[in-house]
């Protein structure tokens, strides 16, 4: 484990399994802290989130999903053009996310605590795995 | 969520891949809402049919689910699509956009659609009760609150899911205990199809997520409470509106329960009128439109394109009036007079980039294109009365 970083266990829940990938789900973290709208705000050529970085191979999270429900093509954009992040985590379970992850095949998980998105936006540096529903520092 | 057996097998993949996964997503959706079971529907309405809102990833994934045996299994109608056969003062669109939405109509067509329209109650009228999985605002609240049907505001992608299932979660509009209205507004009747459609505007923006019991509408005609109900769609999330008088669940509840009323003014109709309306001379290319919703095909018929005496407006500017393509195939342009008036099927201006032909403003009797056409159209939007716009270009539109 990083020096400086401290012993993280996040609870979440499982929202959308994934049918593919059954080993462990890592990648670093993409903290948007504020609610995003797909269609607008992430562009599933190049994988770019308004407000962030690219969400490739990353751990996307966010506090809400809103606006159009096109949104939905969107994540399923993403995993088409080989731009999907490893697993989506949101305090809020929608329908447009929940129907974009199904399709696109992306686990989702719900963040129990909300609060935690800010605490989280300090270490987009390090690499986190989700283990059983729980989001840990790699280590 | 209590399954049945049936749906256990479909959820298996023993009815395919496609259906299994299109339950799946239904089932999720419906632990989300909390919805105790599935329900069966008779009639699904698919959203997210422009190639300017969907893009390549929409095309992908509809041709994705045909390249699968995906097939409608009720009823199905869909969304009009993009005005991309359309062409103004000469410019049309690229191949790529004509090409991709070409696609997105076969894709649609092949897997059963029936028509393209965001009138779906048009073509085929719905029962009080029967459930529905429709997505479109207009229809879902012309459904609910005129018929007394059921359906909740799908999304575009999970209404196309639906409709190969032909189930949807037995939840929010479906159930008799979530139709009740919690706001009281009182309106002042509407002495014209504009003011209908602006009532309904500031309606909805009262309401936001609530269900309003509207009172003070009366008995109006269809067009008007469709341009009513289309205007609440635009500026509010309701699935559903209480009309005094023509909804049916309005037997089932109190009036006298409501807590909170608000009362909307002639004035705040006028103001928003005057606010809207357009300047005598254009300040770029300018398109009439009408028929958001679109106008049913009975009315359509009675279109009177002789254009009588000189034109009283600008001569050099143009009409589109707006209809479903109610039964496959279209033609597209229907009728046509001295090229200025042109009666199209199918498409939809406001979901359609008008900028890219050349388009600078809309003048429309619509308040929910008004809503839309500067944010997906990338055009400035205004409002006039539908007989205003008929009387500048001399066309007769009976009823």
């Amino acid at each position: 484990m990083g020096s400086g970083t401290p012993n993280i266990a996040i609870e979440l829940k499982v929202i959308v399994e994934s049918t593919r990938r059954h080993g462990e789900l890592c990648g670093p973290l993409e903290v948007i802290d504020h609610p995003i709208s797909f269609l607008g705000d992430l562009d599933a050529e190049t994988g770019k989130i308004r407000g962030g970085d690219r969400v490739k191979g990353k751990i996307l999270l966010y506090p809400t999903a809103v606006g159009s429900t096109v949104g939905s093509y969107v994540i399923y954009g993403l995993s088409r053009s080989g731009n999907a992040p490893v697993a989506i985590v949101t305090c809020n379970e929608d329908a447009v996310t929940t129907v974009g992850a199904i399709i696109a095949d992306i686990p989702l998980y719900k963040l129990v605590d909300c609060s935690m998105i800010k605490y989280l936006k300090k270490y987009e540096d390090r690499v986190f795995c989700i283990h059983d529903s729980v989001l840990v520092v790699k280590g | 969520m209590y399954l049945t057996k049936e749906e256990e097998r479909v959820l298996r993949g023993d009815e395919g891949e496609v259906k299994a996964r299109a339950l799946k997503v239904i089932v999720k959706v419906g632990e989300i809402f909390g919805a105790e079971r599935l329900v069966n529907i008779s009639h699904a309405h698919v959203s997210g049919i422009s190639y300017f809102n969907i893009r390549r990833y929409g095309v992908e994934f509809l041709e994705d689910l045909v390249n699968n045996g995906a097939k409608f299994s009720v009823f199905t109608t869909a969304n009009p699509y993009a005005a991309h056969y359309l062409s103004f003062k000469g410019r049309g669109f690229s191949k790529d956009v004509i090409d991709n939405q070409e696609r997105i109509i076969n894709a649609l067509i092949s897997m059963g659609a029936r028509a393209f329209t965001c009138a779906p109650y048009h073509i085929r009228r719905p029962k009080v009760s029967e459930h529905l999985a429709w997505a479109e605002s207009n229809a879902v609240l012309y459904a609910n609150s005129v018929f007394g049907a059921r359906t909740n505001r799908e999304g575009g992608p999970l209404a196309l899911l639906e409709a190969i299932v032909g189930k949807a979660p037995y939840c929010g509009m479906h159930v008799d205990e979530e139709r009740y209205p919690s706001i009281l507004i009182k309106v002042p009747k509407p002495s014209s199809l504009l003011e209908a459609a602006v009532i309904g505007y500031l309606t909805g923006k009262i309401s936001l997520s609530r269900i309003p019991y509207v009172e003070g509408l009366g008995r109006v005609r269809d067009e008007w409470l469709k341009a009513f109900l289309a205007g609440v769609g635009a500026s509010s999330g309701t699935p559903m509106v209480f009309l005094e008088g023509i909804t049916p669940d309005c037997r089932r509840v109190r009036k006298d329960d409501i807590q909170e009323h608000v009362r909307l003014s002639e004035e705040d109709v006028r103001s928003f009128i005057k606010e809207h309306s357009p300047p005598r001379e254009a300040t770029g290319n300018r398109l009439y439109v009408i028929g958001c919703p679109h106008i049913s095909e009975e009315k359509i018929r009675k279109v009177d394109l002789r254009v009588r005496g000189v034109c009283s407006g600008a001569c050099d500017e143009e009409l589109w009036i707006i209809t479903g393509c109610f039964s496959l195939p279209c033609s597209g342009i229907l009728a046509s007079a001295n090229g200025r008036v042109r009666i199209i099927e199918g498409a939809c201006p406001i979901v359609t980039r008008l900028d890219l032909l050349g388009v600078e403003e809309v003048v429309t009797d619509s308040v929910k294109a008004l809503h839309y056409l500067p944010r997906l159209a990338h055009v400035k939007a205004f409002i006039m009365d539908r007989e205003e716009i008929l009387k500048r270009f001399g066309v007769g539109l009976c009823g």
